[in-house]
C-alpha cells in the first residue's frame, strides 16, 4: 500500500447478523487535513472509526494507516475520541493525565494540564463527581494532547450545547497537529463546516462523495450544508418515498 | 508496558477489596478478643452474677458472627465479582474503548487482568484461612506457640514435607490462575454475538467444564487400557516418587489448561474483537 496516505481503505465491509453497517468501501486519506465524515444516523460513520482503530473487525477488506494494519503501531499514531466516556469512575484527572504520559510517547502533558486549568478542572478532580459535559471536556483535552499523526474524533459535538459546541471546535482546530489528519465524524455540518478541508459522504455503508470543500464550493456554489440535505433528503412515504 | 497495565489494574481492583480486607482483619481481631474475654474466670464469675449478663454477652456474640459471616460472603462475593467485572468492563465495556487503543498488545491486557484477579482470589484465600484459623485457635484456647509447634511437626513428618507444600503452593496459584482465564476465555466467546452476550459466556463457561470433564473421563479410560494403573499400582510402592510424579501431574494439566485459555482470549481478543 502507499504510505504516502495516512489511511487506506479497499474494499472495507462489516455486517451485524447479515445487517451491513458497511459495504466496498473504497477511501484514500492524505496527510495535513481536517476532514468531515458526514453521513446520518446509522450511515456507517462510528463503524469506520471503530474498524480503523481496531476495535472491530471488518467482515471484508482491508485498511491501512500510514502503511500499517491496525495494530499497536497504529494505536501509537491515532488519537481516538470514542462517542462515550470511557474512564473508570474511581480516576482523578492526575490518574488519567498519568495514564496517558505513560502510554502514549506523543502526550503533552503540560499542554493537557493548561487546558484543564482554563477549564477550573483540578488534577485532584475525581471523574465520578464531574458533569457529563465536564467528562467528555477532560476526554477531548487528552485526546487532542497528542501529537497524534491521525485523529479520529466521532461524533464530538453531538449532544452539547452552542456555547460548548464552539469551546471543543475551537480545542480541535488550536491542538491538533498540523502534520497530522483529523477526521470528524458528525451529521451535525453548519457547526464544522467552516473547519473542513474534505468531505467524505456516508449513506447506508457506502462512500457516496469524497471530495475537497473548496472544489465542491466552487463547481457547486453550495455549502456542505445544503449539499449534505441534498443528498440526504428524506422524502415521506405518502409522498413517494422509499421504506429504508 | 505490562507493569504499567498491572500497576492500573491492581488500583482499579483493590480499592474496595482493601477495605473489605481490612474489615475481615478487624472483625476477626475482635471475635478472638470476645472469645479471649469470655474464656477468663473473671468472666465466668461475672456471668453467673446476673441474668442480663448472660443475654448481652448472648447478643454480643451472635451479633458478632453475623458480621464475621456476612464479612466472609461479601468477601467471596467482592472476589468473584472482580474477577469477572474488571475483565468484562474493563475489556468488553466503555471502558474497553480505552484500554483497546492503548499501544499495547492484547496478550498485555489479558494478562494484567488476570494476574491481577488471581492475586485477589490468592489475596482472599490466604486471608480467609488466617481469619478462620485465628477464630478457631482462639474459641479452642490454643496458644500460637502451640500452632508453631504443630506445623513444624507437620513439616517433619516426612522428608520432602517442605517440597510438598511448596508445590502445592505452586499448583493451587496456578489452578487460582486457570480458573480465571476459564471465565476470560468464556467472555471472549460470549462477545462473538451481538446479543445474549453473558448468556453466550454463560454456556461457554458450561461447554467448556463439561469438555475437560470428558477429557479427563477418556483420559482416565484409555489410561487404563495402556496400563497406566498398573503402573500407578507398581509406583505407589515408593511414596516419594508417586507423590513427585502425583504433584507433576497436576501442576502439567493445570498448565496446559492455562496456556489453552490465554491463547484462545488472547487469539479471540487480537482477532474477533467485536465492541460495540
Amino acid at each position: 500500500m502507499n504510505t504516502n496516505a495516512l489511511v487506506e481503505c479497499r474494499g472495507l465491509g462489516k455486517s451485524f447478523n447479515g445487517r451491513i453497517a458497511l459495504q466496498n468501501v473504497d477511501l484514500t486519506l492524505g496527510r495535513g487535513k481536517v476532514i468531515g465524515l458526514l453521513g446520518p444516523n446509522g450511515s456507517g460513520k462510528t463503524t469506520l472509526i471503530k474498524i480503523l482503530n481496531g476495535l472491530l473487525q471488518p467482515t471484508t477488506g482491508t485498511c491501512a494507516i500510514s502503511g500499517a494494519m491496525p495494530g499497536t503501531y497504529t494505536k501509537s499514531i491515532i488519537s481516538y475520541l470514542p462517542d462515550k466516556s470511557y474512564f473508570a469512575d474511581w480516576m482523578k484527572v492526575n490518574d488519567l493525565l498519568d495514564m496517558f504520559e505513560g502510554f502514549y510517547m506523543d502526550f503533552d502533558r503540560a499542554k493537557a494540564e493548561t487546558m484543564c486549568g482554563y477549564l477550573g478542572i483540578h488534577p485532584t478532580d475525581r471523574i465520578k463527581e464531574m458533569s457529563k459535559g465536564t467528562r467528555e471536556k477532560i476526554q477531548l483535552i487528552l485526546v487532542m494532547s497528542r501529537n497524534a499523526e491521525l485523529y479520529l474524533l466521532d461524533e464530538p459535538i453531538a449532544g452539547v450545547d452552542p456555547a460548548a459546541r464552539d469551546y471543543i471546535l475551537n480545542t480541535i482546530i488550536n491542538n491538533y497537529n498540523e502534520e497530522g489528519t483529523i477526521l470528524i465524524s458528525t451529521h451535525l455540518i453548519t457547526d464544522i463546516e467552516k473547519i473542513l478541508d474534505e468531505v467524505v459522504f456516508l449513506r447506508e455503508g457506502r462512500v457516496i462523495r469524497h471530495e475537497a470543500v473548496d472544489d465542491i464550493r466552487m463547481r457547486e456554489g453550495k455549502s456542505i450544508d445544503e449539499l449534505f440535505k441534498e443528498d440526504f433528503r428524506m422524502v415521506p412515504i405518502y409522498e413517494g418515498g422509499e421504506m429504508r | 508496558m505490562t507493569g504499567r497495565l498491572i500497576k492500573f489494574e491492581m488500583r482499579s481492583s483493590f480499592r474496595h477489596l482493601l477495605i473489605v480486607w481490612a474489615a475481615l482483619m478487624a472483625m476477626t481481631i475482635l471475635m478472638c478478643i470476645i472469645y479471649a474475654v469470655s474464656g477468663m474466670d473473671s468472666y465466668a464469675a461475672f456471668m453467673d452474677s446476673t441474668r442480663v449478663a448472660e443475654v448481652i454477652s448472648a447478643i454480643v456474640h451472635i451479633a458478632a458472627w453475623l458480621v464475621y459471616v456476612a464479612l466472609m460472603v461479601a468477601l467471596v462475593v467482592l472476589t468473584i465479582a472482580i474477577v469477572i467485572l474488571r475483565f468484562h468492563r474493563g475489556l468488553l465495556g466503555d471502558e474497553g474503548y480505552l484500554m483497546h487503543t492503548l499501544p499495547v498488545k492484547e496478550w498485555q491486557l489479558i494478562t494484567s487482568k488476570g494476574v491481577v484477579a488471581a492475586l485477589a482470589v490468592l489475596g482472599s484465600s490466604i486471608l480467609v484461612a488466617i481469619s478462620g484459623f485465628m477464630v478457631v485457635s482462639t474459641i479452642n484456647h490454643v496458644s500460637i506457640a502451640q500452632i508453631m509447634q504443630d506445623i513444624a511437626a507437620f513439616m517433619h513428618t516426612e522428608k520432602l514435607m517442605p517440597l510438598l507444600v511448596v508445590e502445592g503452593i505452586i499448583i493451587a496459584i496456578l489452578g487460582i490462575l486457570k480458573s480465571v482465564y476459564q471465565i476470560y476465555a468464556s467472555l471472549a466467546i460470549g462477545q462473538l454475538v451481538n446479543r445474549y452476550r453473558i448468556l453466550l459466556a454463560l454456556g461457554a463457561y458450561i461447554g467448556i467444564g463439561t469438555v475437560l470433564s470428558i477429557i479427563a473421563m477418556l483420559g482416565v479410560f484409555f489410561g487404563s487400557l495402556l496400563g497406566l494403573d498398573e503402573w500407578i499400582s507398581n509406583l505407589s510402592a515408593n511414596v516419594t516418587a508417586f507423590e513427585q510424579v502425583v504433584m507433576l501431574f497436576c501442576f502439567v494439566v493445570e498448565a496446559i489448561q492455562l496456556v489453552i485459555f490465554h491463547i484462545v482470549t488472547e487469539r479471540i481478543m487480537s482477532r474477533k474483537l467485536n465492541l460495540l
